[in-house]
């Protein structure tokens, strides 16, 4: 790989004299890409909590930490060693986030909840990160955009190392990977198993928020939320009254894509049921 | 010198006695004398008594491009008909996707698999709490074998093969549930379904997939006309496109493969290969608890709510290979993998109550036989991979006490903990074998006049003690595979060695040297390694 090798310093300088002169310009997607896939299978190299006690989020919501650093006030529960604790817990998670457009968008929206995305590519995260902080620096005056932040993962595996039970009240799922062939489907963002895991981290009354322009993918995502016990879907006038819905369907990357291509868009949404009695 | 004989990898007490599975076949001794029964073989030409008949495609079809490292990750049974399947012998010892990224270690992995015998290796043993129903699971076949005990009017006993099942994936952990009625396997592919224990050829025709709430994607489904799931306005990436073209191309060929007609329900799933899965009943409720490489141990309800996720154990940070309940204390749950030290939790909150570290205890045992031996090296960079652990209730001073035994990959070593009251773990003792530890069964029996409570032990005959490839030589003293210890107050104490079956012949493959290294010690192939699977950007 010569001229990859080229292209890689040249991304590295860009993102380095970037990162050290501007914190306000917003960063220039060509020099965060990345082959469209990641194995969701294999090892990568990720780091990530032991537990989502262990997480140390101070570093992603710095306005958010409620014991400042150097405060003298030092957590009583000690047993999570070190970890700055936030004033509150993150809410929403842009699963698949890619480039962030839907988690910029809905920032402002929900200026009192924490967003995080999540994202398998590190490129990809790198340029959500930078972009949520140029858009912080811009609005320092009204404090915009401290509500979000991206992180690596591979949410198939690691969804609850991040969060604990019933922690989300929303998911994102949009225009996940349709990964076409029958042989690849465990690959798929949904199925009945995740589905489980998706229902433990999301409280009770939490929505599960889904998008594609793959008629195949959307038919998919319905059968599988639809057959776990956990989920019912969210009726068409509901789903159409929630101000989430349009973001999702504009503002996401993929979204202006598909409306570029003027492609279908389906939505799905999925209410998270009480658990019966055991 | 006499042939090398297959030692056990496997014990499992079943009623009154102890079957234990040496490569493809299983022993069953009697617990009143530890005598040997009778074996049990498998066929020499496979005719499964049931089930699907057809046997497995064994040519590997060369693999397109390198994208095809995904092929393995098909959906257990709830995927429509995989177009390719790999060679059995390649799939399922490495986690989903695995290769690919780095097709030497890849390769190394599928090794692991293959055993060296002619039949398939038996990877996991379970018993119902009757004692009349023995569950193996087998590697290369990827079934599910249900037997019986016969005892015949002469008074000699067999073990009956009444049926297999060929399971969507490997399985490798078994468990049963509270009514022994159904089997929950757990495979490699991170999935975990339920069978019934018994079935019969008739019911199979009709009683194809169960369609329980929590098992739809697993039921199958009619071949469909091939339609592209991509129409041209869906597709906005160049690989995407592709797919497209490629999907275009593709007729509609007849399935290669069919999905088991036998009943069988998914339970659950992890994105990780599956190492153990246990289920728990605790205050009148039923509970299954799942563990994998990824560091995680997950509770589910029991069925028919598997589908509900009540909690993890998190706090490792190595593959975690063994999960134990103390039937008497049951609110706890003692986990060992690839971490220096053994948990306790209390499982049902999640809550870590306490460790252990069991790489001191290994250490010195490493130490000490470098010492014997004149060598060095082992010790300095030991490593646990728990490969047992076994829980015994003994009378003790004032009222009872709860012992601890675990074992760890290639250390000729029984390791005892105290489990206190207050749920620490205390080494008490570490009992030094003259070969490696492969499995550890407890049996406490309170019928006969004098209550005992003994330990079996299956040492490794083959290779030399601390290591897991070399083999003894011709001069060493030949060392009985199944050993038994009894417990004296809190002192586990050798009493003799079992007289066992001629077995099969180890063999040794010139071309494949580490098969059997493989069969009997592939948990250190779960561990992580740096630089494994680097990104490709
Ligand atoms: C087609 S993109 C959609 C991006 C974004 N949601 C949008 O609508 O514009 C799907 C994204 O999911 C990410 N992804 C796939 N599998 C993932 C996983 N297991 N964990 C986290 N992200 C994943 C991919 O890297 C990719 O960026």
């Amino acid at each position: 790989m010569a001229g990859p090798a080229n292209k890689r310093q040249k991304r590295e300088e860009y993102k380095n004299s970037y990162r050290e002169e501007s914190t306000v310009a917003l960063p220039k997607k060509k020099f965060y890409r990345q082959r469209a896939h990641a194995n969701p299978f294999s090892d990568h190299q990720l780091t990530y909590p032991v537990s989502p006690e262990s997480m140390d989020w101070s570093s992603y919501y710095p306005a958010f930490v409620s014991t400042p650093p150097g405060s003298a006030v030092e957590d009583s529960n000690a047993a999570t060693d070190g970890v700055r604790k936030l004033s509150q817990d993150v809410e929403v998670a842009d699963i698949g986030c890619g480039f962030g457009g839907l988690l910029v968008a809905l920032a402002p929206k929900l200026p009192n909840t924490l967003l995080l995305g999540m994202e398998i590519r590190t490129q990809v995260t790198e340029y959500v990160q930078d972009r949520i902080k140029a858009l912080r620096a811009q609005n320092a005056d009204t404090g915009l955009y401290q509500n979000a932040a991206c992180l690596r993962a591979n949410t198939m595996k690691f969804l609850p190392n991040f969060f604990k039970k019933h922690q989300l009240s929303k998911i994102f799922l949009c225009f996940p990977d349709p990964h076409f062939k029958a042989r690849k489907h465990k690959a798929r963002i949904v199925s009945t198993t995740l589905n489980s895991e998706y229902a433990y981290v999301v409280r009770p009354g939490g929505i599960i928020y889904t998008i594609t322009d793959v008629e195949d993918l959307h038919n998919w995502m319905v059968q599988h939320f639809d057959s776990h016990p956990s989920f019912a879907r969210v009726p068409e006038d509901e789903q159409e009254a929630d101000e989430c819905v349009s973001v999702m369907r504009t503002e996401t990357e993929e979204g202006k894509k598909v409306e570029r291509n003027k492609g279908p868009k389906f939505v799905a949404l999925f209410r998270r049921l009480e658990d019966p009695e055991w | 010198m006499s042939k090398l004989r297959m030692p056990y990898q496997c014990l499992q007490r079943s009623g009154n006695l102890l079957v234990a599975a040496r490569g493809s076949s299983i022993d069953s001794f009697s617990l009143q004398d530890y005598s040997l029964l009778s074996t049990w073989r498998f066929p020499p030409a496979q005719e499964p008594s049931n089930g699907r008949t057809s046997q497995e495609p064994t040519n590997k079809l060369p693999a397109e491009n390198s994208e095809s490292s995904v092929d393995i990750a098909v959906g257990a049974a709830s995927s429509p008909p995989a177009k390719r399947r790999k060679l059995s012998d390649s799939e399922g010892s490495q986690k989903p996707g695995d290769e690919g990224k780095g097709k030497k270690k890849a390769n190394n992995r599928s090794d692991a698999v293959a055993s060296g015998l002619d039949a398939p290796a038996i990877t996991a043993l379970a018993a119902t709490k009757g004692g009349r129903h023995v569950i193996a699971a087998t590697n290369e076949d990827k079934s599910i074998r249900v037997f019986e005990h016969v005892f015949k009017q002469d008074g000699t006993h067999q073990l009956r093969s009444l049926s297999q099942r060929i399971m969507p994936k490997r399985p490798c952990a078994l468990a049963l549930t509270e009514d022994d009625a159904t089997i929950i396997a757990a495979d490699k592919f991170g999935d975990v379904y339920s069978l019934p224990l018994l079935f019969s050829e008739s019911e199979n025709q009709t009683a194809a997939n169960g369609s329980s709430p929590s098992s739809q994607a697993s039921g199958t489904t009619a071949p469909k006309p091939f339609v592209p799931a991509a129409s041209d306005l869906t597709v906005h990436s160049q690989r995407n496109l592709k797919a497209l073209e490629n999907q275009k191309r593709q007729t509609n060929q007849p399935p290669e493969k069919s999905e088991p007609t036998f009943e069988h329900k998914l339970l659950l799933g992890h994105v990780s290969m599956l190492t153990d899965v246990v289920r728990v009943s605790f205050q009148g409720r039923s509970y299954i608890i799942s563990a994998d490489r990824d560091e995680h141990i997950r509770v589910s309800r029991g069925i028919p709510q598997a589908h509900i996720i009540e909690g993890f154990c998190l706090g490792h940070t190595e593959f975690v290979s063994r999960l134990c309940v103390p039937d008497e204390r049951s609110n706890l749950l003692i986990s060992g993998g690839g971490d220096d030290y053994l948990f306790v939790w209390n499982w049902l909150s999640g809550t870590l109550v306490s460790k252990v570290d069991l790489k001191a205890a290994v250490e010195v045992v490493m130490r000490d036989l470098e010492t014997e031996n004149h060598s060095s090296g082992p010790a300095d960079h030991v490593k646990v991979a728990v490969s047992g652990i076994s829980h015994v209730r003994l009378p003790g001073e004032n009222g009872v006490e709860d012992i601890i035994i675990a074992i760890s990959e290639g250390v000729p070593a029984l390791f005892v903990f105290l489990l206190t009251p207050e749920s620490h773990l205390n080494h008490i003792q570490t009992i030094r074998l003259p070969g490696n530890a492969l499995a550890v069964v407890s049996i406490s029996s309170t019928s006969s006049s004098t209550p005992s409570n003994d330990i079996v032990v299956s040492i490794d005959s083959i290779h030399k003690p601390g290591s897991t490839t070399d083999r003894r030589s011709d001069t060493d003293e030949p060392v009985d595979p199944l050993r038994l210890y009894r417990f004296q107050g809190r002192e586990l104490v050798p009493v003799s060695t079992l007289q066992s079956g001629d077995g099969d012949e180890a063999l040794e493959n010139e071309n494949q040297p580490g098969r059997l290294t493989n069969l009997l010690y592939n948990l250190e192939n779960l561990r992580k390694r740096d630089g494994e699977a680097k990104e490709v950007e």
